[in-house]
């Protein structure tokens, strides 16, 4: 059942990517990037959302336990 | 007034209660799951719930989870999404409770695994009452190198965030108002410092991600 360990330097490779992956990007470098993209709430696309950069920030409430707020985005 | 955030990866390792928690910021295979190694926070006191009063601001651990401009989760990802807990994600630790913690908890910075420089893991956030044209306002870290500019213009080439020093990755070019706050983090001790005119021309640029939410 249980893999050989993975060597370290790919661990920290995949430590190094789950920061990456949620670093905030700035708004002007979203908007060069050329992506039109559509809004998802948690893993769930939201295929009738379409992004409004500004008006789409929208925070989270963090917290263990606490339900996950659904973004108000242009298209709800 | 602002509140400044080192971002590190987290494990999730212990659940102390709604909203606390333990997490190792390196990986826990390397050191055996040692539970000497994990770090207490309290992921409900961020940003978001000091604008909304229910903690101080010289409360705040953690920066919130956001929706940034490209879609996709920021900021802290680690446990928001209960009952689908994430179990690994960052965590974005304000530098004042960073300090508090003991020397060998502190997470490096960038981390292991990661190249560029500690600001491309940074973000900060000023507090939203004040003057400041800032206030409100969240700006993130990224490593930029100047190539012209006009006056307070300058043409910049900016790396994703984290990802400077990795050779396939190519810088974005754009102009922006280096005196704008609506765009950098302009004005006084801004944590930006390349500049225009006899400032270094490759460093630190903290562009705007976005604001915080409105006072309920």
């Amino acid at each position: 059942m249980n893999s050989k360990p993975e060597p370290t330097e790919r661990r920290r490779h995949r430590i190094a990517a789950l920061l990456i992956a949620a670093a905030p990007v700035a708004t002007a470098l979203a908007l060069a990037a050329p992506l039109t993209v559509t809004i998802g709430a948690a893993t769930t696309p939201h295929p009738g959302a379409t992004l409004i950069p500004t008006e789409c920030v929208v925070s989270v409430h963090s917290g263990a336990l606490n339900t996950m707020k659904v973004p108000v985005c242009a298209g709800d | 007034m602002r509140c400044v955030f080192v971002g590190t990866p987290g494990f999730l390792g212990r659940i102390d209660g709604e909203t606390r928690c333990a997490f190792w910021a390196e990986e826990p295979v390397d050191h055996g799951f040692d539970p000497a190694l994990l770090i207490e926070v309290d992921l409900g006191r961020t940003p978001s719930a000091a604008v909304a009063k229910e903690i101080g601001w010289d409360e705040v651990q953690v920066d919130d989870c956001f929706t940034g401009p490209n879609g996709a989760l920021s900021g802290t990802t680690l446990g928001p999404r209960w009952p689908e807990l994430q179990l690994g994600g960052a965590v974005y630790l304000e530098r004042g409770f960073l300090a508090t913690l003991p020397a060998e908890l502190r997470p490096a910075c960038p981390p292991a695994g990661m190249s560029g420089q500690s600001y491309e893991c940074m973000t900060t956030v000023y507090w939203p009452d004040g003057d400041d044209p800032r206030a409100g306002s969240r700006y993130a870290g990224h490593c930029a190198e100047i190539l012209d500019e006009q006056g307070s213009l300058a043409r910049v080439a900016v790396y994703p965030p984290g990802r400077s020093d990795q050779p396939d990755v190519r810088p974005v070019p754009m102009w922006i108002d280096l005196a704008s706050p609506e765009q950098c983090d302009a004005g006084p001790d801004s944590l930006t410092t390349i500049g225009v005119g006899s400032a270094p021309k490759r460093g630190a640029l903290f562009l705007i991600s976005g604001h915080l939410p409105s006072q309920p």
